[in-house]
């Protein structure tokens, strides 16, 4: 059962105060022929806010992260990032806002056949148009150093040359996060990044993944099914059940809270 | 005992056909017999061919190598159309396969209107090409190459539209979180893990492209097929038989020029 006294606090002001980056308001979202994966969401990221998003499987949590970018479209409310109303951006302006965005899949969606640089040389397709972004036997000389840069940043610049599909599940994770450097984000979304990876990869991506986004200033929205890594590695924990938001609290809190419990919420029908 | 729910008598080996599968089936086979009646082709007429082919044979050998220089010229010629028209084939289908990819092409009118042109160079033999390009541009291997570009993207088309299809979505979808534009995506996720897909199919094109290239010759498209029509108009069974020769060993070549590559490569 969950805990009734954390309900949905999103419509207080995030922990910064100021207007926050990211800001979702009754959004709502079924799939054809299925039942409500997304009822009456509401929740909010301030500037360099760390926010973990919790549930079990079904909760709705990466059709939410990426309803926020239109990778999914929801079906009603509102999402507002960096103050643009993201459901009516034009095709190009959602290009645009999804460039300032840094997105962190879980199966790291790397292209195999590609090394880890011309992977990372991708991250900068938002900002650059032409073969320059393509590959980086194309790209020009201050890409590819910024590429190499970025990948020293996540301890694989001698893994410049491999292709993606020879290294390992942590190395992937790594590169996809060097490619979101790549992007030079204003905001950071990660869909389980530690997810698939052995305890100890799995913490070193999240530490990347805060320090990064701390180095920066950027807020961050993140994915976890540990709960470990969610009170860790975040300001505020925010829980899905059902598709509904049915927790929303600080993550020195969490210790008050039986997050366990909170897992084992009975799934969708 | 066996309990009565793992009996095999309940679970038998083919499944009973229904009544309309098995008028189907009879059909299909009154069909297969009537094509062989139809066509004229009888074992008694099979056997008393076998002598005839004998004496075509008996004639053949030894080949005669008087006019091995002009053969290996004209073949050289049919390779070259091969190689033109197979490449500007390749050229030209691997835009229409974007545009035909369901998940990558533009627009559903594109991939409906690219899907239809691929269908049509495809299902039309390139025989028949042969002979419109022989009305429009004349006899000669001009006709042939642009018969076999034309088969090629009918070929290619389709392949490489498949593989674009069967690329891992996930890059796909990271690229447009980036932010990339569509021709980014294609070139950067989707393109890269289609090239193994790409030079298979380009080499099977190589191959398929060098074996039309020698029937076109029958029809007036240039190349070695018009020097075996004569060859035999003119009962020069000797000959004939060289440029057979040069043929197969030329189509032989090719095909193990091509295994070995996409061994190598892919």
């Amino acid at each position: 059962m969950l805990d009734p006294t954390f309900g949905p606090r999103a419509a207080q002001a995030s922990t910064t105060g100021s207007a926050p980056t990211l800001s979702v308001r009754s959004l709502s979202k079924a799939f054809p022929r299925g039942p409500a994966v997304l009822s009456d969401v509401s929740l909010e990221v301030g500037p360099g806010e760390a926010v973990a998003l919790i549930g079990a499987n079904g909760a709705g949590k990466s059709t939410l992260v990426r309803c926020l970018l239109r990778l999914v479209e929801a079906d009603a409310g509102d999402i507002r990032l960096f103050g643009l109303e993201v459901r009516s951006l034009g095709f190009r302006p959602l290009r645009r806002l999804r460039a300032r965005v840094g997105f962190v899949f879980q199966r790291h969606n790397l292209v195999l056949r590609l090394s880890a640089l011309s992977n990372v040389v991708h991250g900068a397709q938002g900002r650059m148009s032409g073969p320059g972004g393509w590959y980086q036997g194309l790209a020009p000389r201050r890409v590819r150093e910024e590429a190499l840069a970025c990948l020293a940043r996540v301890g694989l610049a001698d893994k410049a040359e491999a292709r993606a599909d020879a290294l390992s599940g942590g190395q992937s994770q790594r590169v996809a996060i060097a490619r979101m450097l790549m992007q030079q984000p204003d905001f950071v979304i990660a869909d389980e990044p530690d997810a698939s990876l052995d305890p100890e990869a799995g913490e070193e991506i999240m530490q990347l993944l805060r320090d990064s986004a701390r180095e920066r200033g950027l807020g961050i929205l993140f994915i976890s099914h540990d709960l470990e890594h969610a009170v860790r590695f975040s300001d505020r924990i925010v829980g899905l059940a059902r598709g509904r938001v049915a927790l929303d609290i600080r993550s020195r809190d969490a210790c008050a809270v039986d997050l366990r419990a909170f897992f084992a919420a009975p799934r969708p029908a | 005992m066996t309990p009565p729910s793992l009996s095999l008598s309940s679970h038998p080996r083919f499944e009973r056909p229904n009544a309309l599968a098995f008028a189907l089936w009879v059909l299909v086979l009154a069909f297969i017999v009537w094509s062989f009646t139809a066509t004229g082709l009888s074992f008694d007429r099979l056997v008393r061919g076998i002598p005839a082919m004998g004496g075509v044979l008996e004639r053949m050998f030894p080949p005669d190598l008087d006019r091995l220089d002009r053969i290996l010229l004209s073949l050289l010629v049919t390779f070259q159309m091969a190689v033109a028209g197979c490449v500007l084939g390749l050229m030209l289908a691997f835009p229409l396969a974007i545009a035909a990819a369901d998940g990558v092409s533009p627009h559903r009118v594109l991939r409906l209107a690219a899907r239809a042109l691929i269908a049509l160079f495809r299902t039309v033999p390139d025989l028949v090409w042969a002979l419109l390009f022989v009305i429009a541009v004349g006899l000669g291997p001009a006709a042939g190459v642009l018969a076999i570009m034309v088969d090629t993207i009918g070929y290619a088309g389709r392949f490489f539209a498949e593989a674009m299809e069967e690329t891992d979505r996930g890059p796909r979808e990271a690229l447009a979180a980036i932010g990339a534009r569509r021709l980014g995506i294609i070139m950067s996720a989707v393109v890269p893990n289609a090239i193994p897909s790409f030079i298979a199919t380009s080499l099977f094109c190589v191959e398929k492209a060098t074996r039309a290239s020698v029937v076109l010759g029958l029809v007036g498209a240039g190349g070695i097929g018009i020097e075996l029509k004569v060859a035999f108009d003119l009962f020069d069974y000797a000959t004939a038989a060289t440029i057979i020769l040069v043929i197969l060993v030329l189509v032989i070549t090719v095909e193990q020029v091509g295994a070995a590559l996409r061994r190598r490569i892919i």
